[in-house]
Parts: structure tokens; C-alpha cells; sequence
């Protein structure tokens, strides 16, 4: 048994891994709640509607942690992600998600102790929430608990990047316990803070959090019990966040590499060779989870799913993961892609308690496949990081790699050196070959009538 | 309600008067819990508004579409003649 790193805040349960299988204990203070759920037949109704992940009451037996009363057992996800990566989209329909969730909850009599952006994943079709033990018996006529989680979580940040700047969301990794209101209204252009919901949920909202501060004698417990919200007036408020978030949208701006499939150097035929041995090594190798790195729109990731791997689809330009989760998204609806936005040069570190209640991107693996196409021009003479650092790193990430060597005299080569003079790191096939030797064997190798060459490689067992 | 109305008036310009963040040592969600009671009360207000308007709308709808079935019927009537 092991238990997760990210799973120790919630008094009522706590999640495990045995056997590659992911468990829940359930512990005394949870069970009320957990059995009222039941019986009320909460859960089954929020997975039917597909909102929240399925799980099966199992026997607790030595596996469980301490304490278990009850213990479900949860499919698998195939990729655990944070809402740091997850592109504007995402972040708003799992905003959504909560809402609807919300919407069918509190007419039971129940609704969602906390509304924490780290309770939605995406499960290999759509986003689910899945902390089954964040539905909890609603106090009546109670304020909702979890509406100051889930603006902070939610509506500051799709507010922030929607009328201020997308690269904004990186400020999550600072603020993993969701976004300071006062900071977000600070920064929000003056115009936008009066959009009437903004306004509600976001100015007065923090500023009400400042009087409470401010008016706050520590020697005396000043209880919020008086406060009365009834089911209509918080059904209101539900349906306020909701209209709000959906009438917050971020206007693509791309950032080159979103129209990179434009301008690029390929030409048709090396483009249709270049998908087809990408199709050929999707075929002979079978792998399960590929690691699209450097994906642009995802052209290559989608030949991937395509043949039923799960592909994490990791770009830089927050534009291009937008792109493929729309078009993901969209009428033919395709499934088994995670658009991701990583600068892979700094990549997602371990964040949290510990450095470990979020995991970095290398703890999440390894994949079966990682694909490199047209990365490491980038990662050697963008951001100056040496072909052996690349190849050790890339070696952690996965069994088989799949990587395009862009020769130096390559237009695209040409552009990023052409005000750099000689100050730049080597950059030679050679080199390239001798450092990836050290941590990979080569198996197989195709060149484009362009002077890229694609290389197929296995990680050697011997020289790690 | 215009008692409530006004109270929330008087809160929401007071609100809007405080600016500086202190840090302070309580639970920080005592101010979104107190917001909320404002909240439910413009929420309240709204669909009051909503369910008002749709009426007003169904009203004139019916209203309307009866006229334009009488003209229908007067000017059938009057081809007949």
C-alpha cells in the first residue's frame, strides 16, 4: 500500500495506490455523510451524468489505511495533471464541471465541501471530479463553504487570464491554494472589474474578505452561523458564477508557434512522409501513453490517439494546447489526448507540502513513447541547454524516443541563431548523436528530403 | 424587501469604501461566508427581475399574437366581402 502525496488534508478519507490500483479509505468522521450519499443515491446520479468518477465499495481489509470504515475502489487515470498546464478551456469547464455538480446537489440537500481546481482530471474521455468525498451533506441554510476555494480557484484565475494576460496562469504554481482576490482585482483593468459578475464575485467579495480581517478581534470566535442562505439564494449564486464564467473567454492570440504549421520550411511531401513513419512507429511499437513534446497543434499526437495510445500533448504556447483542446472538444468529438502547456525548459517541478503533494512531470511517468519533433533545435539554441543534459532528461521520461534532428543549416536553425553571432552552445549531428549514444541505442533512422532526420531509439539498459 | 434592498445598498458602497489587505489570523473564508448573504439577496432580486420579465414578455406575446389573429380574421373577413 502507498499512500498518495497529494491525499491528507480530508479528515474524512484519504486515497491509496495497491497493486497499481487506486483506493479510498473511508474514516469515521466520513462515514455519515458518505452513507447518507448512498442511500440518497447522490453518487450513482453524478456518475451517471458522468460528473464524477465511478468508484466500487470493496473490503477493507489490511491494504486500507487505519481507521477505514469503508474502502471504494477508482479506475485508474491514465495522467494525473494541474491546472498550471491545463490551457484556458479546461481550467473553465472544470469550473463548469463544479457548477453542475452544484446545480443537482443542492436540491438534494447536498453539495461539494470544497471546490479545489486539484479535484478535476481528466480521465482519457472528458474531465471528471473526482473526489467522492467532497460531496458532503449540506448545513441548511448555510453559506456555501467551499465559494471562497472555488472563486480563487476558478474565476480569478480564467478572469485574470481572460481580460489581463494567459501567461498569467503560470502564477498558479506560486499560488497552489488558489489565486489572492485582492492581487487578481488589482491587477484586473478597471473596466472589467465592473462587469457585474466580476464585480459580485471578485471586488466585493475581496473586499469583504478585508473587512473581515480587518474587524477581526482574535479574542473573540466570531461565528458565521447568523448568516442565512437559503436554497433559492444559493442556487442564485450558482447560477450567477455560472453565467459569469461562461461570458468569461479568452480571445486566442497566438504567439507564433500556433501558426507554425503555416510558415514552416516542410514541404507537402516531407510533411505526409514524416506523419507516416510517425504512423509506422505508432504501429510497431503499440505504446500505451506517448508524451508529445514540443506538440505545436498536435498533428502528431492525434496519429497517436488515433491508433488508441493516450497522448499528453505538451506545448509551450499556451495558444496551441487551447487549439487541440477545442478541437478535441469540438463536434467529432476525439478522446485520449491531454493538451498541456509546459515551458519544457522549466518544466513542472514537485509542488506543495513536501515538494510532493503535486508531482513534477518525471514523477508521472515514465511513457512508453516520447516523441521530439522538431524540440531540440529549440531546447539547445532557445532556451542553451546542452544536447547531453537533453538526452539524460529525456532518458527519464521514457522506454522508446522518437526525436527529429534539425540540421544546422536547416531556415528555421538559421532564424533562431541570425542575431546571436558564434555565442551559442554546439550544434552539430554529430554531437548529437555521440551525447543521445550515451543514454539511448539507435535502432532506426529516416532522413526527409529537407535534411531532417527522424531517429527511432531505445533507452539502453546498460549505459543507466 | 426595500428595507433589505437598502441595507444591501449601504453594505455594497461600504465595501467598496475599504481598500487595504490586512493579513490577518483568522480562517479566511469568514468573508466569503458573509458576502454570500449579500449575494443570495441580488440573486433573489435577479430572478425576481427574471420571472417578472418573462411574464411581461408572454404577456405582450399573447397579447400581440391575438391582435394580429383578429386582423387575420378582419381581413379574411373583409375578402370575403
Amino acid at each position: 500500500m502507498s499512500s498518495n502525496s497529494g491525499s491528507f488534508r480530508d479528515p474524512f478519507g484519504k486515497v491509496f495506490t495497491s497493486d497499481g490500483k487506486v483506493f479510498r479509505s473511508i474514516f469515521s468522521p466520513g462515514v455519515k455523510t458518505y452513507e447518507a450519499a448512498k442511500m440518497r443515491g447522490v453518487y450513482e446520479h453524478l456518475i451517471d451524468k458522468r460528473l464524477l468518477i465511478s468508484h466500487e465499495e470493496t473490503q477493507v481489509d489490511e491494504s486500507a489505511a487505519e481507521g477505514a470504515v469503508y474502502c471504494l475502489a477508482h479506475p485508474c487515470l491514465p495522467m494525473v495533471s494541474y491546472p498550471w498546464e491545463w490551457s484556458f478551456s479546461m481550467l473553465k469547464d472544470a469550473a463548469l464541471l463544479h457548477l453542475e455538480a452544484m446545480e443537482i446537489l443542492v436540491p438534494r440537500g447536498f453539495w461539494l465541501r470544497d471546490a479545489s481546481a486539484f479535484n478535476v482530471q481528466y480521465d482519457g474521455k472528458q474531465l471528471v471530479l473526482i473526489d467522492t468525498l467532497s460531496i458532503g451533506k449540506r448545513t441548511p441554510d448555510s453559506p456555501w463553504v467551499a465559494y471562497g476555494q472555488f472563486c480563487a480557484h476558478f474565476l480569478a484565475p480564467l478572469a485574470i487570464a481572460a481580460y489581463c494576460d494567459i501567461r498569467l496562469l503560470s502564477l498558479w504554481r506560486s499560488y497552489i491554494e488558489g489565486f489572492p482576490l485582492d492581487l487578481v482585482v488589482k491587477m484586473l483593468p478597471s473596466i472589467k472589474k465592473y462587469r457585474p459578475g466580476i464585480f459580485m464575485h471578485l471586488k466585493l467579495h475581496s473586499a469583504a474578505q478585508a473587512s473581515a480581517d480587518k474587524k477581526e478581534d482574535i479574542t473573540k470566535i466570531r461565528s458565521s452561523e447568523k448568516i442565512k442562505v437559503g436554497d433559492k439564494g444559493l442556487i442564485g449564486i450558482v447560477s450567477s458564477l455560472k453565467r459569469t464564467i461562461d461570458r468569461t473567454n479568452w480571445k486566442r492570440r497566438s504567439a507564433i508557434w500556433e501558426d507554425y504549421g503555416e510558415i514552416r520550411t516542410y514541404d507537402d511531401p516531407d510533411v505526409a512522409m514524416k506523419s507516416e513513419y510517425v504512423e509506422n512507429v505508432i504501429r510497431q511499437l503499440k505504446p500505451k501513453m506517448v508524451w508529445d513534446l514540443g506538440a505545436n497543434r498536435g498533428e502528431f499526437s492525434l496519429i497517436a490517439a488515433s491508433h488508441g495510445a493516450f497522448v499528453v500533448s505538451i506545448d509551450g504556447d499556451p495558444a496551441c494546447s487551447e487549439a487541440l483542446y477545442e478541437k478535441i472538444g469540438g463536434e467529432k468529438r476525439i478522446t485520449g489526448i491531454l493538451p498541456l502547456t509546459m515551458d519544457l525548459a522549466n518544466p513542472s517541478p514537485g509542488l506543495g507540502w513536501n515538494s510532493k503533494e503535486r508531482l513534477s512531470l518525471s514523477e508521472r511517468g515514465p511513457a512508453d513513447l516520447v516523441m521530439a519533433l522538431a524540440l531540440i533545435h529549440h531546447l539547445v539554441l532557445s532556451s542553451c541547454v546542452p544536447f547531453d543534459l537533453i538526452a539524460e532528461w529525456f532518458s527519464t521520461l521514457g522506454n522508446s524516443l522518437l526525436i527529429e534532428f534539425v540540421p544546422p543549416d536547416d531556415p528555421m536553425v538559421k532564424k533562431l541563431l541570425q542575431n546571436r553571432g558564434d555565442e551559442h552552445l554546439p550544434y552539430s549531428l554529430n554531437l548529437f548523436k555521440r551525447s543521445f549514444a550515451s543514454f539511448y541505442d539507435f535502432e532506426e533512422e529516416i532522413i526527409l528530403n529537407n535534411g531532417r532526420i527522424l531517429f527511432l531509439c531505445e533507452r539502453s539498459k546498460n549505459k543507466i | 424587501m426595500k428595507r433589505q434592498i437598502f441595507a444591501m445598498v449601504v453594505f455594497v458602497f461600504y465595501m467598496e469604501a475599504l481598500a487595504a489587505y490586512a493579513y490577518a489570523y483568522i480562517d479566511p473564508g469568514t468573508g466569503s461566508m458573509f458576502i454570500q448573504a449579500v449575494l443570495a439577496v441580488i440573486a433573489a432580486c435577479a430572478v425576481s427581475v427574471g420571472v417578472f420579465w418573462r411574464r411581461l414578455k408572454a404577456f405582450l406575446r399573447r397579447t400581440f399574437s391575438r391582435n394580429k389573429h383578429i386582423d387575420g380574421n378582419s381581413n379574411g373577413n373583409s375578402n370575403v366581402e
